[in-house]
Protein backbone atom coordinates (compact mmCIF):
# COMPACT_ATOMS: atom_id res chain seq x y z
CA UNK A 1 0.00 0.00 0.00
CA UNK A 2 1.37 3.22 -0.80
CA UNK A 3 2.06 6.29 1.92
CA UNK A 4 -0.19 9.10 1.20
CA UNK A 5 1.33 12.15 -0.85
CA UNK A 6 2.23 15.09 1.22
CA UNK A 7 1.10 17.76 0.25
CA UNK A 8 2.93 21.20 2.13
CA UNK A 9 1.23 24.89 1.34
CA UNK A 10 3.02 27.88 2.39
CA UNK A 11 0.70 30.73 3.28
CA UNK A 12 -2.65 30.87 4.83
CA UNK A 13 -4.51 33.48 3.08
CA UNK A 14 -7.19 32.96 0.56
CA UNK A 15 -5.03 31.11 -1.90
CA UNK A 16 -3.03 29.00 0.60
CA UNK A 17 -6.66 28.19 2.37
CA UNK A 18 -8.45 27.45 -1.09
CA UNK A 19 -5.71 25.47 -1.93
CA UNK A 20 -5.49 23.22 1.00
CA UNK A 21 -9.42 22.62 1.06
CA UNK A 22 -9.41 21.66 -3.07
CA UNK A 23 -6.17 19.39 -2.65
CA UNK A 24 -8.62 17.45 0.36
CA UNK A 25 -11.30 17.04 -1.75
CA UNK A 26 -9.44 15.79 -4.33
CA UNK A 27 -7.26 13.29 -2.45
CA UNK A 28 -9.18 12.58 1.15
CA UNK A 29 -5.96 10.45 2.18
CA UNK A 30 -3.43 13.32 1.39
CA UNK A 31 -1.48 14.55 4.15
CA UNK A 32 -1.81 18.41 3.79
CA UNK A 33 -0.15 20.68 5.94
CA UNK A 34 -0.60 24.58 5.69
CA UNK A 35 2.46 27.07 7.20
CA UNK A 36 1.83 30.76 7.79
CA UNK A 37 3.70 32.71 9.67
CA UNK A 38 0.24 34.43 11.49
CA UNK A 39 -2.45 33.55 14.42
CA UNK A 40 -5.21 32.94 11.78
CA UNK A 41 -5.69 31.90 8.63
CA UNK A 42 -9.02 31.78 6.54
CA UNK A 43 -10.15 35.55 7.16
CA UNK A 44 -11.62 38.22 4.95
CA UNK A 45 -9.03 40.94 4.93
CA UNK A 46 -10.49 43.10 2.50
CA UNK A 47 -13.49 43.33 5.44
CA UNK A 48 -11.00 44.91 7.73
CA UNK A 49 -11.50 48.80 6.77
CA UNK A 50 -15.26 48.28 7.10
CA UNK A 51 -14.98 46.99 10.22
CA UNK A 52 -12.95 50.45 10.96
CA UNK A 53 -15.78 52.11 9.55
CA UNK A 54 -18.32 50.51 11.79
CA UNK A 55 -20.33 49.15 8.94
CA UNK A 56 -18.96 45.32 10.46
CA UNK A 57 -19.72 45.44 14.44
CA UNK A 58 -16.77 42.75 14.76
CA UNK A 59 -14.03 41.08 13.62
CA UNK A 60 -15.11 37.97 14.42
CA UNK A 61 -17.27 37.58 11.38
CA UNK A 62 -14.48 37.96 9.27
CA UNK A 63 -13.53 34.44 9.82
CA UNK A 64 -14.65 32.30 7.60
CA UNK A 65 -14.37 28.82 9.88
CA UNK A 66 -12.76 27.90 12.95
CA UNK A 67 -9.38 26.51 13.70
CA UNK A 68 -11.47 23.26 14.62
CA UNK A 69 -12.82 23.16 11.61
CA UNK A 70 -9.84 23.31 9.34
CA UNK A 71 -8.47 20.09 11.94
CA UNK A 72 -11.80 18.34 11.42
CA UNK A 73 -11.38 18.43 7.94
CA UNK A 74 -8.16 17.07 7.89
CA UNK A 75 -6.06 19.91 7.04
CA UNK A 76 -2.69 20.16 9.65
CA UNK A 77 -2.51 23.75 9.80
CA UNK A 78 1.10 24.94 11.86
CA UNK A 79 0.30 28.60 13.26
CA UNK A 80 3.05 31.34 13.83
CA UNK A 81 5.21 28.81 12.21
CA UNK A 82 7.64 30.60 9.35
CA UNK A 83 8.82 29.00 6.57
CA UNK A 84 12.39 29.96 5.92
CA UNK A 85 13.06 28.10 2.50
CA UNK A 86 12.79 25.46 0.28
CA UNK A 87 14.93 23.11 -1.63
CA UNK A 88 13.16 21.93 -4.91
CA UNK A 89 15.61 19.08 -5.15
CA UNK A 90 15.52 17.43 -2.45
CA UNK A 91 12.09 18.21 -1.78
CA UNK A 92 12.37 19.45 1.49
CA UNK A 93 10.94 22.67 3.39
CA UNK A 94 12.87 24.47 5.92
CA UNK A 95 10.81 25.22 9.14
CA UNK A 96 12.04 26.47 12.08
CA UNK A 97 14.66 24.38 13.28
CA UNK A 98 13.16 21.17 11.18
CA UNK A 99 12.78 20.23 7.59
CA UNK A 100 9.66 19.40 6.11
CA UNK A 101 9.73 16.57 3.50
CA UNK A 102 6.82 17.31 0.53
CA UNK A 103 6.37 15.06 -2.02
CA UNK A 104 3.59 18.53 -3.97
CA UNK A 105 4.58 21.82 -2.77
CA UNK A 106 1.86 24.88 -2.91
CA UNK A 107 3.67 28.51 -2.44
CA UNK A 108 1.22 30.88 -1.68
CA UNK A 109 3.32 33.51 -0.10
CA UNK A 110 0.84 36.78 -0.58
CA UNK A 111 2.20 40.01 -0.87
CA UNK A 112 4.36 42.89 0.88
CA UNK A 113 3.01 46.67 0.83
CA UNK A 114 5.68 48.32 -1.54
CA UNK A 115 8.56 50.56 0.92
CA UNK A 116 7.33 53.85 1.22
CA UNK A 117 10.81 55.19 0.43
CA UNK A 118 11.07 57.35 2.75
CA UNK A 119 12.63 58.90 6.20
CA UNK A 120 10.80 57.94 9.51
CA UNK A 121 9.23 54.51 7.64
CA UNK A 122 10.08 52.98 11.44
CA UNK A 123 8.25 55.16 13.31
CA UNK A 124 5.31 54.20 15.63
CA UNK A 125 1.57 54.72 13.88
CA UNK A 126 2.24 53.75 10.75
CA UNK A 127 -0.22 51.14 10.31
CA UNK A 128 -0.53 48.57 7.12
CA UNK A 129 -3.45 46.88 6.66
CA UNK A 130 -2.97 43.49 5.88
CA UNK A 131 -3.07 41.34 9.65
CA UNK A 132 -6.31 40.61 11.44
CA UNK A 133 -4.70 40.14 14.80
CA UNK A 134 -3.13 43.61 14.19
CA UNK A 135 -6.11 45.39 12.71
CA UNK A 136 -7.72 44.31 15.99
CA UNK A 137 -5.29 46.21 18.09
CA UNK A 138 -5.29 49.39 15.24
CA UNK A 139 -8.71 49.40 16.04
CA UNK A 140 -8.91 50.64 19.42
CA UNK A 141 -5.95 53.16 18.29
CA UNK A 142 -8.27 54.81 16.05
CA UNK A 143 -10.68 55.67 19.40
CA UNK A 144 -8.11 57.97 19.97
CA UNK A 145 -7.14 59.37 16.51
CA UNK A 146 -8.41 62.92 15.75
CA UNK A 147 -6.45 63.01 12.32
CA UNK A 148 -4.61 60.50 10.54
CA UNK A 149 -3.21 60.19 7.06
CA UNK A 150 -3.85 58.11 4.15
CA UNK A 151 -1.17 57.36 2.00
CA UNK A 152 -1.46 56.89 -1.78
CA UNK A 153 -5.33 56.03 -3.40
CA UNK A 154 -4.78 52.89 -4.16
CA UNK A 155 -8.07 50.56 -4.05
CA UNK A 156 -7.33 50.07 -0.05
CA UNK A 157 -6.98 53.93 0.33
CA UNK A 158 -10.25 54.91 -0.99
CA UNK A 159 -11.71 52.01 1.68
CA UNK A 160 -9.42 53.41 4.41
CA UNK A 161 -10.65 57.27 3.61
CA UNK A 162 -14.23 56.06 3.33
CA UNK A 163 -13.59 54.19 6.80
CA UNK A 164 -12.23 56.98 8.70
CA UNK A 165 -14.50 59.63 7.91
CA UNK A 166 -17.29 57.02 8.99
CA UNK A 167 -15.28 57.17 12.02
CA UNK A 168 -14.95 60.93 12.38
CA UNK A 169 -11.52 61.43 12.08
CA UNK A 170 -10.20 64.43 10.03
CA UNK A 171 -8.70 62.38 7.23
CA UNK A 172 -6.12 64.03 4.49
CA UNK A 173 -5.61 61.61 1.59
CA UNK A 174 -2.02 62.31 -0.73
CA UNK A 175 -1.50 60.90 -3.59
CA UNK A 176 0.92 61.68 -7.06
CA UNK A 177 -1.74 61.01 -9.22
CA UNK A 178 -4.49 63.66 -10.77
CA UNK A 179 -7.38 62.09 -8.83
CA UNK A 180 -8.15 59.02 -6.58
CA UNK A 181 -6.92 55.59 -8.19
CA UNK A 182 -5.63 57.03 -11.57
CA UNK A 183 -4.08 54.14 -12.14
CA UNK A 184 -7.38 52.18 -12.62
CA UNK A 185 -9.34 54.82 -13.51
CA UNK A 186 -10.96 57.99 -14.88
CA UNK A 187 -11.89 61.32 -13.48
CA UNK A 188 -15.15 61.72 -14.90
CA UNK A 189 -15.70 58.21 -12.73
CA UNK A 190 -14.01 59.28 -9.51
CA UNK A 191 -15.27 62.74 -9.48
CA UNK A 192 -18.67 61.90 -7.50
CA UNK A 193 -16.44 59.96 -4.72
CA UNK A 194 -13.91 62.72 -4.25
CA UNK A 195 -16.89 65.13 -3.63
CA UNK A 196 -18.12 62.92 -1.44
CA UNK A 197 -15.39 62.70 0.62
CA UNK A 198 -15.04 66.53 0.84
CA UNK A 199 -18.76 66.87 2.20
CA UNK A 200 -17.66 64.26 4.60
CA UNK A 201 -14.58 66.54 5.76
CA UNK A 202 -11.58 64.67 4.29
CA UNK A 203 -8.75 66.75 2.83
CA UNK A 204 -7.26 65.53 -0.52
CA UNK A 205 -4.03 66.09 -1.57
CA UNK A 206 -3.83 64.68 -5.11
CA UNK A 207 -0.24 65.63 -7.13
CA UNK A 208 1.09 65.58 -3.90
CA UNK A 209 4.25 63.06 -3.04
CA UNK A 210 5.43 61.21 0.59
CA UNK A 211 8.76 62.62 1.30
CA UNK A 212 8.89 61.37 4.94
CA UNK A 213 7.17 60.86 8.00
CA UNK A 214 8.38 63.15 10.88
CA UNK A 215 7.92 62.56 15.06
CA UNK A 216 9.97 61.49 17.67
CA UNK A 217 8.93 57.94 18.42
CA UNK A 218 5.72 57.90 17.10
CA UNK A 219 4.88 59.85 14.44
CA UNK A 220 3.39 63.69 14.46
CA UNK A 221 2.94 65.05 11.13
CA UNK A 222 3.49 63.25 6.93
CA UNK A 223 6.03 65.24 4.80
CA UNK A 224 4.97 66.17 1.18
CA UNK A 225 6.01 68.33 -1.77
CA UNK A 226 3.63 70.81 -0.85
CA UNK A 227 3.93 70.74 3.58
CA UNK A 228 3.66 68.98 6.38
CA UNK A 229 0.42 67.62 7.62
CA UNK A 230 -0.06 66.86 11.19
CA UNK A 231 -1.25 63.51 12.39
CA UNK A 232 -1.59 61.10 14.97
CA UNK A 233 -1.60 57.99 12.14
CA UNK A 234 -0.42 57.20 8.73
CA UNK A 235 -1.98 53.85 7.20
CA UNK A 236 0.13 53.31 4.40
CA UNK A 237 -1.59 51.97 1.12
CA UNK A 238 0.70 51.30 -1.04
CA UNK A 239 1.22 49.12 -4.00
CA UNK A 240 1.00 45.22 -3.29
CA UNK A 241 3.87 43.75 -4.52
CA UNK A 242 4.28 39.23 -5.04
CA UNK A 243 6.44 38.58 -2.44
CA UNK A 244 8.46 35.74 -4.11
CA UNK A 245 11.48 36.25 -1.62
CA UNK A 246 11.43 31.89 -0.76
CA UNK A 247 10.32 30.91 -4.90
CA UNK A 248 13.49 33.51 -6.21
CA UNK A 249 15.96 32.25 -3.49
CA UNK A 250 14.47 28.37 -4.71
CA UNK A 251 15.85 29.46 -8.41
CA UNK A 252 11.85 29.60 -8.74
CA UNK A 253 11.16 32.05 -12.26
CA UNK A 254 9.57 35.23 -11.67
CA UNK A 255 8.33 37.26 -14.75
CA UNK A 256 8.17 40.97 -16.05
CA UNK A 257 4.99 41.51 -13.57
CA UNK A 258 7.23 40.18 -10.38
CA UNK A 259 5.44 37.71 -9.61
CA UNK A 260 6.18 33.80 -9.97
CA UNK A 261 5.38 32.14 -13.20
CA UNK A 262 2.49 29.84 -13.28
CA UNK A 263 0.70 27.98 -16.07
CA UNK A 264 -2.93 27.66 -16.71
CA UNK A 265 -2.28 24.92 -13.73
CA UNK A 266 -0.74 27.18 -11.67
CA UNK A 267 2.38 24.90 -12.08
CA UNK A 268 5.70 26.75 -11.72
CA UNK A 269 9.07 26.59 -13.59
CA UNK A 270 10.12 23.72 -10.58
CA UNK A 271 9.06 20.40 -10.51
CA UNK A 272 5.88 19.31 -8.51
CA UNK A 273 5.78 23.02 -7.38
CA UNK A 274 2.96 25.10 -7.63
CA UNK A 275 1.66 28.56 -7.23
CA UNK A 276 -1.48 30.79 -6.32
CA UNK A 277 -2.43 34.73 -4.97
CA UNK A 278 -0.65 37.53 -4.94
CA UNK A 279 2.56 36.12 -5.14
CA UNK A 280 1.75 34.83 -8.66
CA UNK A 281 1.48 36.98 -12.53
CA UNK A 282 -1.36 35.55 -14.57
CA UNK A 283 -1.62 36.94 -17.82
CA UNK A 284 -4.34 39.72 -19.03
CA UNK A 285 -7.13 38.03 -21.20
CA UNK A 286 -6.79 41.48 -23.70
CA UNK A 287 -3.29 42.35 -23.84
CA UNK A 288 -1.59 38.82 -22.89
CA UNK A 289 0.67 40.77 -20.60
CA UNK A 290 1.04 39.55 -17.20
CA UNK A 291 -0.39 41.15 -14.02
CA UNK A 292 0.11 40.81 -10.58
CA UNK A 293 -1.59 41.55 -7.11
CA UNK A 294 -5.50 41.18 -8.04
CA UNK A 295 -7.86 40.51 -5.47
CA UNK A 296 -9.53 37.87 -2.88
CA UNK A 297 -11.44 35.70 -5.41
CA UNK A 298 -8.72 35.80 -7.96
CA UNK A 299 -6.51 34.03 -5.10
CA UNK A 300 -9.05 31.85 -3.70
CA UNK A 301 -10.02 30.80 -7.13
CA UNK A 302 -6.27 30.25 -7.94
CA UNK A 303 -5.75 28.19 -4.92
CA UNK A 304 -8.67 25.67 -5.58
CA UNK A 305 -6.70 25.47 -9.44
CA UNK A 306 -3.34 24.92 -7.84
CA UNK A 307 -4.39 22.64 -4.95
CA UNK A 308 -6.68 20.22 -7.06
CA UNK A 309 -4.07 20.02 -9.64
CA UNK A 310 -1.35 19.63 -6.96
CA UNK A 311 -3.30 16.72 -5.08
CA UNK A 312 -3.59 14.78 -9.10
CA UNK A 313 -6.56 16.33 -10.38
CA UNK A 314 -7.62 18.48 -13.14
CA UNK A 315 -8.12 22.14 -13.48
CA UNK A 316 -7.48 25.03 -15.42
CA UNK A 317 -7.62 28.95 -14.96
CA UNK A 318 -8.28 31.48 -17.37
CA UNK A 319 -6.75 34.67 -17.83
CA UNK A 320 -8.17 37.32 -16.30
CA UNK A 321 -10.47 40.63 -17.16
CA UNK A 322 -10.05 42.11 -13.97
CA UNK A 323 -13.48 42.93 -12.76
CA UNK A 324 -13.35 45.17 -9.74
CA UNK A 325 -15.61 47.12 -7.76
CA UNK A 326 -16.06 49.12 -4.43
CA UNK A 327 -18.09 51.34 -1.86
CA UNK A 328 -16.32 54.52 -1.76
CA UNK A 329 -17.36 57.81 -0.25
CA UNK A 330 -21.11 57.71 -0.73
CA UNK A 331 -20.91 55.89 -3.81
CA UNK A 332 -20.03 52.37 -5.77
CA UNK A 333 -17.29 52.59 -8.31
CA UNK A 334 -16.30 49.82 -10.63
CA UNK A 335 -15.14 47.93 -13.71
CA UNK A 336 -13.18 45.90 -16.13
CA UNK A 337 -10.20 45.73 -17.88
CA UNK A 338 -9.31 49.44 -19.15
CA UNK A 339 -9.79 52.65 -18.26
CA UNK A 340 -9.18 55.11 -20.67
CA UNK A 341 -6.49 56.91 -18.63
CA UNK A 342 -4.59 52.96 -18.58
CA UNK A 343 -5.53 52.55 -21.97
CA UNK A 344 -3.84 55.87 -23.46
CA UNK A 345 -1.20 55.37 -20.82
CA UNK A 346 -0.25 52.06 -22.50
CA UNK A 347 -1.11 53.35 -25.90
CA UNK A 348 -3.37 50.49 -27.12
CA UNK A 349 -5.91 52.21 -29.43
CA UNK A 350 -9.21 52.41 -28.44
CA UNK A 351 -12.82 54.22 -28.87
CA UNK A 352 -15.00 55.31 -26.53
CA UNK A 353 -19.05 55.52 -25.40
CA UNK A 354 -20.02 56.87 -22.33
CA UNK A 355 -24.16 57.26 -21.22
CA UNK A 356 -25.79 57.98 -17.90
CA UNK A 357 -28.76 55.61 -16.99
CA UNK A 358 -30.94 55.34 -14.45
CA UNK A 359 -30.48 51.87 -11.91
CA UNK A 360 -34.64 51.64 -11.54
CA UNK A 361 -37.88 52.71 -13.10
CA UNK A 362 -37.44 56.51 -13.67
CA UNK A 363 -40.65 56.64 -10.97
CA UNK A 364 -39.37 54.30 -8.72
CA UNK A 365 -38.23 55.34 -5.34
CA UNK A 366 -34.63 55.04 -4.74
CA UNK A 367 -33.77 55.47 -8.43
CA UNK A 368 -30.31 56.63 -9.03
CA UNK A 369 -28.01 57.82 -12.04
CA UNK A 370 -25.39 54.90 -13.29
CA UNK A 371 -22.85 56.03 -15.19
CA UNK A 372 -21.07 53.85 -17.92
CA UNK A 373 -18.25 54.05 -19.75
CA UNK A 374 -17.30 51.53 -22.38
CA UNK A 375 -13.98 51.06 -24.27
CA UNK A 376 -13.48 49.19 -27.52
CA UNK A 377 -10.81 47.97 -29.99
CA UNK A 378 -11.59 50.85 -32.94
CA UNK A 379 -11.92 48.18 -36.14
CA UNK A 380 -13.36 44.53 -34.34
CA UNK A 381 -15.20 46.45 -31.75
CA UNK A 382 -14.96 44.10 -29.31
CA UNK A 383 -15.22 45.46 -25.76
CA UNK A 384 -11.52 45.76 -24.11
CA UNK A 385 -12.27 48.14 -20.82
CA UNK A 386 -15.47 49.55 -18.74
CA UNK A 387 -15.94 51.77 -15.88
CA UNK A 388 -18.84 53.00 -13.70
CA UNK A 389 -20.11 54.70 -11.27
CA UNK A 390 -23.33 54.71 -9.33
CA UNK A 391 -25.02 54.36 -5.90
CA UNK A 392 -26.15 50.20 -6.81
CA UNK A 393 -25.81 47.34 -9.74
CA UNK A 394 -22.22 48.61 -10.35
CA UNK A 395 -20.78 44.70 -9.04
CA UNK A 396 -23.27 42.81 -10.80
CA UNK A 397 -22.51 45.56 -14.24
CA UNK A 398 -18.98 44.75 -13.62
CA UNK A 399 -19.07 41.00 -13.71
CA UNK A 400 -21.31 40.54 -16.67
CA UNK A 401 -19.03 43.06 -18.68
CA UNK A 402 -15.77 40.60 -17.45
CA UNK A 403 -17.50 38.32 -19.64
CA UNK A 404 -18.33 40.00 -22.39
CA UNK A 405 -14.75 40.93 -22.63
CA UNK A 406 -13.24 37.56 -21.90
CA UNK A 407 -15.52 36.41 -24.90
CA UNK A 408 -15.24 39.19 -27.12
CA UNK A 409 -18.12 40.67 -26.94
CA UNK A 410 -18.54 43.89 -29.32
CA UNK A 411 -20.40 47.35 -28.87
CA UNK A 412 -22.90 46.09 -31.37
CA UNK A 413 -23.88 43.27 -29.63
CA UNK A 414 -24.48 45.32 -26.41
CA UNK A 415 -25.96 48.12 -28.20
CA UNK A 416 -28.85 45.75 -28.76
CA UNK A 417 -28.87 43.41 -25.77
CA UNK A 418 -31.52 42.41 -23.90
CA UNK A 419 -31.81 43.63 -20.34
CA UNK A 420 -34.21 42.82 -17.23
CA UNK A 421 -37.40 45.78 -17.22
CA UNK A 422 -38.61 45.60 -13.52
CA UNK A 423 -39.17 48.83 -12.08
CA UNK A 424 -37.55 48.45 -8.54
CA UNK A 425 -34.44 46.55 -9.83
CA UNK A 426 -34.12 47.64 -13.45
CA UNK A 427 -34.95 50.37 -16.11
CA UNK A 428 -36.00 50.23 -19.31
CA UNK A 429 -32.81 51.05 -20.62
CA UNK A 430 -30.18 49.34 -19.29
CA UNK A 431 -26.77 52.17 -18.99
CA UNK A 432 -24.50 49.28 -20.75
CA UNK A 433 -26.65 49.68 -23.51
CA UNK A 434 -26.72 52.87 -23.95
CA UNK A 435 -23.06 53.34 -23.58
CA UNK A 436 -22.83 51.03 -26.36
CA UNK A 437 -25.55 53.17 -28.73
CA UNK A 438 -23.65 56.34 -28.03
CA UNK A 439 -20.67 54.81 -28.66
CA UNK A 440 -21.80 53.72 -32.25
CA UNK A 441 -23.62 57.39 -33.11
CA UNK A 442 -20.43 58.56 -32.51
CA UNK A 443 -18.80 56.74 -35.04
CA UNK A 444 -21.73 57.54 -37.19
CA UNK A 445 -22.54 53.62 -37.26
CA UNK B 1 0.92 57.48 -16.50
CA UNK B 2 1.91 61.11 -15.56
CA UNK B 3 1.49 62.33 -19.81
CA UNK B 4 -2.19 60.13 -19.93
CA UNK B 5 -3.16 61.58 -17.02
CA UNK B 6 -2.55 64.63 -18.60
CA UNK B 7 -4.59 63.97 -21.36
CA UNK B 8 -7.07 62.46 -19.94
CA UNK B 9 -7.74 65.74 -17.35
CA UNK B 10 -7.82 67.93 -20.60
CA UNK B 11 -10.64 66.00 -22.21
CA UNK B 12 -12.55 66.22 -19.02
CA UNK B 13 -11.70 69.95 -18.25
CA UNK B 14 -10.08 68.49 -14.72
CA UNK B 15 -7.18 69.81 -12.87
CA UNK B 16 -4.14 68.34 -14.50
CA UNK B 17 -1.27 66.12 -13.13
CA UNK B 18 1.51 68.17 -11.25
CA UNK B 19 4.19 68.93 -13.34
CA UNK B 20 7.25 66.84 -13.80
CA UNK B 21 10.43 66.98 -11.36
CA UNK B 22 13.59 65.84 -11.99
CA UNK B 23 14.34 63.08 -14.11
CA UNK B 24 9.90 62.46 -14.71
CA UNK B 25 10.63 65.28 -17.56
CA UNK B 26 13.22 62.88 -19.66
CA UNK B 27 10.25 60.46 -19.00
CA UNK B 28 8.09 62.82 -20.23
CA UNK B 29 9.67 64.59 -23.17
CA UNK B 30 11.85 61.87 -24.45
CA UNK B 31 10.64 58.62 -23.50
CA UNK B 32 6.58 59.07 -23.91
CA UNK B 33 6.84 60.52 -27.51
CA UNK B 34 9.23 57.94 -28.64
CA UNK B 35 6.64 54.89 -26.57
CA UNK B 36 4.23 56.43 -28.62
CA UNK B 37 5.75 56.37 -32.26
CA UNK B 38 5.60 52.70 -32.33
CA UNK B 39 2.28 51.33 -33.30
CA UNK B 40 0.46 49.27 -30.51
CA UNK B 41 0.84 45.53 -31.79
CA UNK B 42 4.68 46.54 -32.66
CA UNK B 43 5.48 47.16 -28.47
CA UNK B 44 2.26 44.55 -27.90
CA UNK B 45 4.87 41.93 -29.65
CA UNK B 46 7.84 43.35 -27.71
CA UNK B 47 5.75 43.02 -24.50
CA UNK B 48 4.81 39.48 -24.92
CA UNK B 49 8.62 38.53 -25.55
CA UNK B 50 9.54 39.49 -22.17
CA UNK B 51 9.85 36.47 -19.69
CA UNK B 52 6.39 36.00 -17.85
CA UNK B 53 2.78 33.74 -17.22
CA UNK B 54 1.57 33.98 -20.53
CA UNK B 55 4.40 32.57 -22.14
CA UNK B 56 3.48 29.62 -21.01
CA UNK B 57 0.41 27.03 -21.38
CA UNK B 58 -2.77 29.25 -21.45
CA UNK B 59 -5.99 29.13 -23.45
CA UNK B 60 -6.37 31.53 -26.11
CA UNK B 61 -7.01 34.81 -25.38
CA UNK B 62 -8.54 37.84 -27.61
CA UNK B 63 -5.97 40.76 -28.32
CA UNK B 64 -6.40 43.77 -29.43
Amino acid sequence: MNAAQRIVVIGGGAAGIGAAGAAKAVDASADIRVYTEFEDVGYSPCGIPYVHGKEIPDFERLFLATKEAYAGQGIDIHYETRAAGFDTGRKVVSVEDEEIGYDKLIVATGFDYASPGVPGADLGGLYYVKNIRRAMEWDKVLDGVRSAVVVEASPLGLEMVTALCHRGIQTHLIDPGAWALSMATDPDIVAPVQDSWREKGAELHFGTTLTGFLGDGSIRAVATSDGEIACDLAVVCTKKQANTALARAAGVRTGSADGIIVDERMHTSAADVWAAGDCIEVPHSVTNIPVQGLSGSHAYAQGKVAGTNAAGGQRTYQPVSVPWGMVAGDWMIGGVSFSETLATALGIPHVVGVAEGISRARYYPGVEKVRVKLLAEPKSLRLIGAQMVGREGIKERADFLAMAVRTGITINQLATMENVYSPPIGALNEPIALAAQNLLSGLGS
Amino acid sequence: MIAAQEKIAAKYGVTPPRRPRGREIFWLRVYVPAYRAVPWPVRSAIMRRLPGSHRMTWTRTQRP
